[in-house]
């Protein structure tokens, strides 16, 4: 490869992967990104002898001009600095690329990239950085290492010397033109080199000791992805239910047993409404605040209890991407919530309490928690010995049933109850005239003027899971037992890649928290088997490479972004640990690494497969490189051609046109054909394809037409044999 | 160098100073460059952006610059690794003048090149200006090159060693390593186009009588010059010559010119700068002399107080000449003209005797001097 095409490719390679690094934030905006990957395009053809860059000057500078004047203009504005700046560096790394003429503006455009590079870190910390980071450090090897040839040529030291003459320099030109310096193993080489670097870097980051002072700002971290969900219920619109498959949750649970297929019954409970009034779920002013006991953790961090804390919990570790809503979400019945200490810094963050029993926190970014639960429910027994409410005054708010509710519910609620002397009778009764009598769909309908329940209970009966929880809660209410309705997430995708479960804005649920005197609140959903199970597909090849990807985006956010003391001192302990038991555990190690072979087989194959892929594209490539080889033996002096025309000159020097020390084949030919020798225009003819075949670059040379050469010879030598002949016969005559 | 230099203190401290310093001289030498500044700057600033703001890519990125510096430190070392360095000096230099000296860089690596090699070399423990540049030397492969230099001033330096640096692979730091590599060059004096002094009657004669001195007896052989006779030119010995120069029989003429420099080469010992500039200009002239008359075939003799090169001449001759200007020390006036007067020599044994002395030097004038030439 020439050596300044490797340069400009590896030049343009880095920029592209810095300027991708913010571009995959979306920050810059679409016509920003468009206008800058166009320009970039044009510049990669904006250069001598094509252009004249210098001519262009007064034109860039009255545009960078604008562009610092646009800047400046978007801070007053209130636009964020860093995004202000990137634009400008957007601009300013434009500008270089269309006048990269010398080493100096190379190394100008280098430390552009990585400036935009550095504004990634904070615009971006998606997976896509990682991915522009690892092009980054390939390209900017080669980039830099081309760069600092090119400025050791440039500088002055390529110099050659005559005698007593002044030292002459060499043409630079001469040798960015060469094909000697970047080679295949030159590419290899710095690949490898820049490969190792971000391996070592990936060691170097986790061992930097992570002590954050925050002298004067902390780090916002956003999360993963955005995603919606509703902080309200509605009943009565129409439409259809989207099935979402965004992540918008990422559960590791500590539980074996809820792993896998054991998490799908697994409610994470979010948001928890007491009035229901004019089809819509709310939070009434009278509702109680949510009692929390906070507790501090050794890490720092703050614990915030909803109950004491049980021997036995369900430990979730969660990942909660931005979402429309200041709910912390946890399997029911939630117990605790574990928050890191960096999450306190401002105030505002610093109220839990919601209502309902509900815990809140104001993240407008992703967050990290660990929740602790009772999934369990109580026992039938327990349930049933429960008695019913006893100050239904205390519990006003969770009995309160809408003024505009029609009789005919109430009615309804009477005739369902009748007869059922406890809590759990009635609810058991509710629950199973809601599940003969109605099902799943969703399909939103809704008759206007029609109070929705009332339009479900009556008329449609059918509807999604919001229908049957407002309808199970409101007829249990009716009956004189109190509930809340609630909202949250049903089980999730199990992801047996990274062992957690992602839980998606599809999966969000509701359903109903029941009133047990004595016990407390129970989760109690009423929906129909169709809608508790995960309406997304979860196989196939797409799903499962779905799930690698957001295993690897958990992984990135887990070990990159999310990466702290805490994390790093775990880290140490278990290489400590591994050192220490290094020799009891090999058998273990070997147990452990064929479990994990046949449960991701799969994933195991398909490594294979890539691996016999490559293995045989190399093959392949030093086959075709061996055949290369061979074939270019057959050019330069051992071509055929070559041989053949030697044989010609030779005997054309022996009948009297000899090539004369000093003279080139080429002259030979012409001498002969000026002396009118026998097949000379041939001989020419032939002289040419010779040069062709011993001097043109291989390609050139393999495309001789040998066959014509071959009928040169042949034509040669019958004109040398008409020359005898008419000569013989001559000398008959005579 | 043994030129004149004031102190042997000096000296002696200086070749302790180089001594000590080749045995404790660390293997490698490490020297930032800017850009390594600024790189290290920007890393540093990273690093505390990262620590302030704990955000975690910031020190992804943090990683990777310590990465870099890092792989700059085993990639030069790498490249420096399995070098081998020939040095081909000149056969002459002459002091004022540019010489060539020949650089030859092997790499011995079996898989890796050698890329941006710097080659310089180390003069009496210093490294010259001067450097040679390999952009790149594939494995197994040499490539030579050469660099123009100039001593000022006449004598013997020591090339020690050579330093082989690099600034591969990003440009921020520069490695070198030292590598011993003696040799010693003789530079002599300065030499400029000189007017000799007008011969005396009695030589006018003899010069006379010297066109017909190709006749004489056989005296040797050596180089062809310019205005030799081709008939002189000895054919057998030329064939066999390596280098194909013509090699021509020189014949002792019995009526063959001859000159003795006589060279003052006394200082007190309370000189000044001056006087130590004016000797330097009576070398330099004598030096001149002596090529001078060496391409004239005349017959030289060297005289300076404490050291004498006898007669002869001759391309040989005059290398002998030059070196001993070369080396030539300033020595009290009590110090004797050395085999001045002798028999056969001088006045007494025919030819010119010119007497080159410092100007403003006024001590007495040797017996039988033809005349004096003041520098």
């Amino acid at each position: 490869m020439q050596f300044a095409a490797a340069h400009k490719a590896a030049t343009f390679l880095m920029v592209a992967s810095a300027f991708a690094a913010i571009a995959f934030s979306g920050e810059l905006g679409d016509a920003t990104t468009l206008a800058a990957v166009a320009a970039g395009g044009i510049a990669w053809f904006w250069e001598p002898p094509r252009v004249r860059p210098e001519r262009f000057v007064p034109v860039w500078t009255a545009l960078a001009l604008a562009a610092f004047g646009w800047t400046v203009l978007a801070l007053l504005t209130g636009e964020s600095a860093l995004l202000a700046g990137a634009r400008f560096l957007v601009f300013l790394l434009i500008v270089k690329l269309f006048n990269r003429l010398t080493s100096r503006d190379h190394l100008q455009i280098c430390l552009l990239a990585f400036l935009m590079l550095v504004a990634g870190t904070t615009l971006n910390p998606q997976l896509s950085f990682a991915i522009c980071f690892l092009g980054y450090v390939v390209f900017a090897t080669w980039a830099f290492v081309l760069l600092h040839l090119r400025r050791e040529m440039e500088d002055n030291l390529l110099v050659r010397h005559r005698g007593d003459a002044e030292p002459e320099r060499l043409q630079v030109d001469r040798i960015l033109a060469s094909r000697r310096v970047v080679d295949r193993r030159f590419l290899a080489g710095t690949g490898a080199v820049s490969l190792a670097t971000f391996a070592l870097a990936g060691l170097l980051f986790l061992v930097f000791p992570r002590i954050g002072f925050g002298l004067f700002f902390q780090q916002s971290r956003p999360g993963i992805a955005m995603a919606g969900f509703s902080d309200g219920v509605t009943l009565g619109g129409h439409g259809l239910i989207r099935d979402d498959a965004t992540v918008v949750m990422r559960v590791v649970l500590s539980d074996p047993l809820r792993r896998g297929g054991g998490a799908a019954d697994l409610h994470f409970r979010g948001v928890a409404f007491d009035r229901y009034a004019g089809g819509q779920w709310s939070r009434s002013r009278a509702a109680p605040v949510t009692e929390l006991t906070r507790e501090p953790l050794a890490d720092g961090g703050v614990r915030a209890l909803l109950e004491p804390l049980p021997a036995r919990s369900l430990r979730q570790e969660i990942y909660l991407e931005p979402i429309d809503t200041t709910a912390l979400f946890a399997a029911a019945r939630p117990l605790a919530f574990d928050l890191d200490a960096q999450q306190f810094t401002r105030p505002a963050r610093s109220r839990l309490n919601g209502q309902n029993d509900e815990v809140r926190m104001a993240h407008g970014a992703g967050i990290r928690y660990i929740a602790h639960s009772d999934p369990d429910l109580p026992s039938d027994a327990r349930l049933a010995a429960a008695p019913n409410v006893a100050d239904p005054a205390a519990m006003a708010v969770y009995l309160e049933l809408p003024v505009e509710l029609p009789a005919r519910v109430i009615e309804l609620a009477t005739t369902i109850t009748a007869g059922k002397a406890t809590t759990l009778e009635r609810v058991r009764a509710v629950h199973s005239y809601l599940q003969v009598g109605y099902r799943y769909t969703l399909q939103m309908k809704s008759n206007p003027g029609q109070e929705p329940l009332d339009h479900f209970l009556f008329d449609r009966k059918a509807g999604h899971c919001e229908y049957f929880s407002s309808a199970m809660a409101i007829l249990l209410r009716a009956a004189g037992v109190p509930t809340r309705n609630v909202n949250g997430f049903l089980g999730g995708e199990w992801n047996e890649f990274g062992s957690y479960l992602a839980v998606r804005s599809g999966d969000a649920h509701s359903w109903v928290e029941v009133w047990f005197e004595g016990i407390g609140w129970v989760t109690w959903d009423p929906t129909p088997a169709g809608g508790t199970t995960s309406r997304l597909a979860t196989s196939g090849v797409v799903d499962k490479l779905r799930r690698a990807l957001d295993t690897l985006r958990l992984q990135w956010f887990r070990w990159v972004v999310e990466y702290d003391l805490s994390r790093q001192v775990s880290i140490f302990g278990r290489v400590r640990d591994a050192f220490q038991s290094g020799r009891s555990s090999g058998a273990g190690v070997l147990s452990q690494l064929r479990a994990g072979l046949v449960r991701h087989r799969d994933l195991v194959a398909a490594g294979i497969l890539v691996l016999a892929i490559i293995a045989g594209l190399i093959v392949w490539r030093r086959t075709r490189g061996a055949s290369r080889s061979r074939s270019s033996r057959s050019a330069g002096p051992d071509h055929p051609v070559v041989a053949l025309w030697a044989k010609q000159a030779a005997r054309y020097g022996r009948r009297g046109h000899p090539r004369r020390p000093g003279d080139t084949p080429r002259e030979q030919a012409a001498a002969a054909r000026r002396a009118d020798a026998p097949g000379a225009v041939e001989f020419v003819e032939l002289c040419e394809l010779y040069y062709t075949a011993r001097y043109a670059p291989p390609e050139a040379a393999r495309a001789v037409d040998l066959p014509r050469a071959r009928e040169l010879v042949r034509a040669i030598s019958a004109a040398f044999a008409a020359r005898r002949a008419s000569k013989s016969a001559a000398q008959h005559t005579t | 160098m043994s030129a004149p230099r004031p102190g042997r203190l000096r000296e002696l401290t200086r070749r302790v100073r180089v001594r000590l310093a080749r045995i404790f001289r660390m293997p490698r030498r490490l020297r930032f460059v800017r850009d390594g500044k600024y790189f290290v700057a920007i890393t540093i600033a990273i690093g505390l952006g990262a620590i302030n703001t704990g955000n975690n890519l910031l020190y992804l990125l943090l990683g990777w610059m310590f990465s870099v510096i890092i792989a700059s430190g085993i990639l030069s070392e790498l490249s420096l690794r399995d070098l081998e360095v020939t040095r081909i000096l000149p056969a002459r230099a002459f002091a004022g003048q540019a010489f060539l000296t020949g650089i030859a860089l092997a790499n011995r690596k079996t898989r890796a090149s050698s890329f941006s090699t710097e080659i310089e070399d180390l003069v009496d423990g210093e490294p010259l200006e001067k450097r040679c540049y390999f952009l790149k030397v594939p494995p197994g492969q040499t490539q030579s090159t050469s660099y123009r230099h100039t001593f000022e001033r006449r004598g013997s330096y020591r090339f020690e060693g050579l330093r082989i640096a690099t600034r591969f692979p990003f440009s921020l730091f520069r490695k070198s390593r030292d590598l011993d590599l003696a040799d010693e060059l003789v530079v002599f004096p300065a030499v400029h186009a000189v007017t000799p002094p007008a011969p005396s009657p009695q030589e006018s004669g003899e010069e006379s009588r010297a066109r017909a001195g190709r006749h004489g007896e056989f005296f040797g052989l050596r180089e062809w010059r310019e205005g030799d006779d081709p008939r002189d030119v000895h054919w057998p010995t030329s064939a066999r010559h390596v280098t194909g120069m013509l090699v021509v029989r020189e014949r002792e003429d019995e009526s063959r010119r001859r000159v003795t420099l006589l060279l003052d080469n006394a200082l007190l010992a309370d000189a000044t700068l001056s006087d130590h500039d004016a000797l330097e200009r009576a070398i330099s002239l004598a030096a001149s002399l002596a090529i001078h008359y060496t391409r004239l075939s005349y017959t030289l003799r060297l005289v300076c107080r404490g050291v004498a090169v006898p007669d002869g001449s001759g391309e040989a001759h005059l290398e002998r000449l030059l070196r001993t200007l070369a080396l030539l020390a300033s020595t009290p006036e009590s110090t004797p003209f050395a085999g001045h007067g002798e028999p056969g020599h001088g006045a007494a044994g025919g030819g010119e005797t010119l007497l080159v002395v410092r100007r403003g030097h006024a001590g007495p004038r040797p017996a039988g001097v033809t005349a004096v030439l003041e520098a």
